[in-house]
């Protein structure tokens, strides 16, 4: 029948349109190789550098990976964190070095990794593990349930 | 979530100019939030569904296939057996035990919403949990609905007791349709995602004793089963998701069909087409509240209502709310233009005719919203009950020996949650697309008019996925 050809020669322009829009709104480079949907589906995080599109915030993290902790501080005056709620991205696998100051006296919880310490104005709390949670947790003072950052950990 | 929303909001509040809007987290009982699909994902997950779409216009089947009625019964003894009396007071049994647990364990025990029973289960184990179950095994909810099985039981106690029989409930409105579950939806929704302390367990607790007041009212005026079917919330809700299974119960056999079948059987009665907006609409807005774009409409929003004299607190609820409603009404609004669209093609029927005849093909892609949107929530808040129901209360029991257990949050992967909502929102467009050339080859004749009719559907169904993926792309970033 002919309208059976006609919807072939639609399905192919279909397919061409649809290969064109992917091309068209690709990234620029790199990521072809974890495009493929087989890859990067175990947990191991990938061993080229997917740092490139995070457009990330911290500057530690780029490229250097497991040698050198990341290391984040974080000052609460007034009861809000300086500079408003920060946001932490690291890399899975990478070790975070967290310190946070407060003028007053509370206790830091990092959710998702369930990690706590006191803090205390002249005594910082200090935080050291290995970020092997992927997601995006947040980092509350406990007491007065304010929120002082956001740790990303990416794949 | 508003709690710790609202803190974050008001301890900024004072120092707002430099500072980014508070970080709204969807729900309370968050605590692992997903990082947002990355570009070059989106970009495919939306060129799938465009191949798709095209070639499934071009192959798509000449006859329809989903309509006819096709159900057969599985073996008789099996059908009988999981019907049978015992099996159904069991089942409502345990349903009303869970509504006794959730009231009790939120009136009387601690009022933090990760330590207490009731919102857990509300609104992870009941709300999320039961969409997959349903979407497998069919209208379980169905069986296990305590308002039901009260409804029932306490029916055939008056029946016994008064001699002569119960006076004959009143007509249910043709008018009213499914519009009170619509309402009852949207009553939730906002409890979860707008109200300030929607997910303190007292306040659970309370908004569950309400609602069981309004559905018994509803069934003692007009029937158990009338009301339960078109009008009580839960029940239309899950009833809807099942429709995609292949196991349906009729009488007292068990039997199975096509899946998508039971949606195609699906009356289009009055308010089905605003169920459907406010089951897109909310998802649409939990996902739209977590990104940057509704952050930097809310402290508009917040000032706004602050002129008009409401506290800090109440200001940012009611700018949730107005997102909430708003994003429903926009929803609605497409889905409209879209059927506007489907009517222009010809044939008699109105409007809201046209919106009705479709509007079941919309029930995947609502489902595959919540799907994308929350799978990794279930999965992760959810062990969470394992603890939670050895101690409801928070009162430091171990009752059932598991409360020690803890939430491995490493259970799924950001990449393996990525590729999970691009496959769902990818499978319910198909599901969707499938189901609408179905009607269309019934309501048109002609299969180039039915074909014609769809590029106003696709039109509205490529919007509705691509608006899910790029939510899930919007969601959580800074």
């Amino acid at each position: 029948m002919q309208s059976n050809r006609s919807r072939v020669a639609l399905a192919v322009v279909a397919v061409a349109l649809a290969a064109v829009a992917f091309l068209v709104l690709r990234p620029a480079d790199d990521e072809e190789g974890a495009s493929a949907p087989s890859a990067a589906q175990g947990s191991s995080p990938a061993p080229d550098e997917e740092d490139s599109g995070s457009g990330g915030g911290g500057g530690e993290d780029g490229g250097v990976k497991r040698d050198k902790p990341d290391s984040v501080e974080i000052e609460v005056t007034n009861g809000a964190p300086v500079g408003g709620v920060a946001d932490v991205e690291v890399a899975k696998g990478n070790e975070v070095l967290l310190e946070v100051s407060a003028d007053t006296e509370d206790v830091v919880h990092v959710h998702g990794y369930d990690q706590f310490a006191g803090v205390a104005p002249d005594d910082p709390a200090k935080f050291k593990f290995i970020a092997d949670l992927e997601g995006i947790y947040e980092i509350e003072l406990e007491g007065s349930h304010t929120q002082i950052a956001r740790l990303e950990v990416t794949p | 979530m508003t709690r710790r929303r609202l803190a974050a909001a008001l301890g900024i509040a004072g120092l707002v100019a430099a500072l980014v809007p508070a970080q709204a987290a969807a729900h309370g009982l968050v605590v692992r939030a997903d990082l947002p699909i990355p570009e070059w994902l989106f970009a495919w997950g939306a060129a799938i569904v465009l191949i798709v779409s095209f070639v499934a216009l071009a192959v798509l089947w000449p006859k329809p296939r989903l309509e006819p009625e096709r159900w057969r019964p599985l073996s008789a003894r099996v059908g009988r057996a999981l019907t049978s009396v015992p099996v159904e007071l069991l089942a409502g049994a345990i349903g009303v035990a869970l509504l006794l647990i959730v009231v009790w364990s939120g009136l009387a025990g601690v009022q933090s919403p990760q330590a207490n029973f009731a919102p857990t289960f509300v609104y992870v184990i009941f709300w999320l949990g039961l969409v997959p179950v349903s979407l497998i095994f069919g209208d379980l909810f169905r069986a296990f609905n305590p308002w039901r099985a009260i409804g029932r039981g306490f029916s055939w106690v008056a029946r016994r007791g008064s001699r002569g029989g119960l006076p004959e409930p009143l007509p249910y409105p043709p008018w009213l349709g499914r519009w009170p579950a619509a309402l009852a939806l949207v009553a939730f929704v906002w409890l979860e995602i707008v109200a300030e302390s929607g997910n303190t367990p007292s306040t659970v607790a309370i908004a569950t004793l309400v609602y069981s007041g309004v559905t018994f009212l509803g069934m003692a005026l007009y029937g158990v089963e009338a009301w339960i079917d078109r009008a009580e919330g839960f029940s239309v809700y899950f009833n809807l998701i099942s429709r995609v299974s292949p196991l349906e119960r009729r009488g007292r056999e068990i039997g199975v069909r096509r899946p998508l079948s039971g949606l195609a059987a699906l009356t289009p009665l009055p308010g089905t087409v605003a169920l459907l907006m406010v089951m897109i609409g909310s998802v649409s807005f939990d996902g739209l509240s977590d990104g940057p774009t509704w952050q930097s409409i809310v402290p508009g929003l917040q000032d706004f209502f602050a002129s008009l004299g409401f506290g800090p607190a109440r200001t940012l609820e009611l700018a949730f709310g107005v997102g909430l409603i708003g994003t429903i009404l926009l929803v609605s609004g497409f889905y409209a233009l879209g059927a506007a669209g489907v009517r222009s093609v010809g044939g008699a029927r109105s409007e809201t005719g046209a919106a009705r005849a479709f509007v079941h093909s919309l029930v995947p892609i609502a489902i595959v919203y919540a799907a994308a949107h929350y799978v990794s929530f279930l999965l992760i808040q959810g062990q969470a009950i394992a603890f939670l129901a050895s101690d409801p209360l928070g009162e430091g029991w171990n009752l059932l020996g598991t409360a020690a257990s803890t939430i491995d949050y490493g259970v799924i992967g950001t990449n393996a949650v990525w590729y999970l909502q691009v496959g769902f929102v990818v499978a319910g467009h198909v599901s969707a697309l499938v189901l609408a050339h179905d009607r269309a080859l019934v309501l048109y004749e002609k299969a180039h008019v039915a074909v014609r009719s769809q590029y106003w559907m696709l039109a509205v169904m490529v919007g509705f996925t691509t608006l899910a993926l790029w939510l899930l792309s919007q969601a959580n970033q800074g």
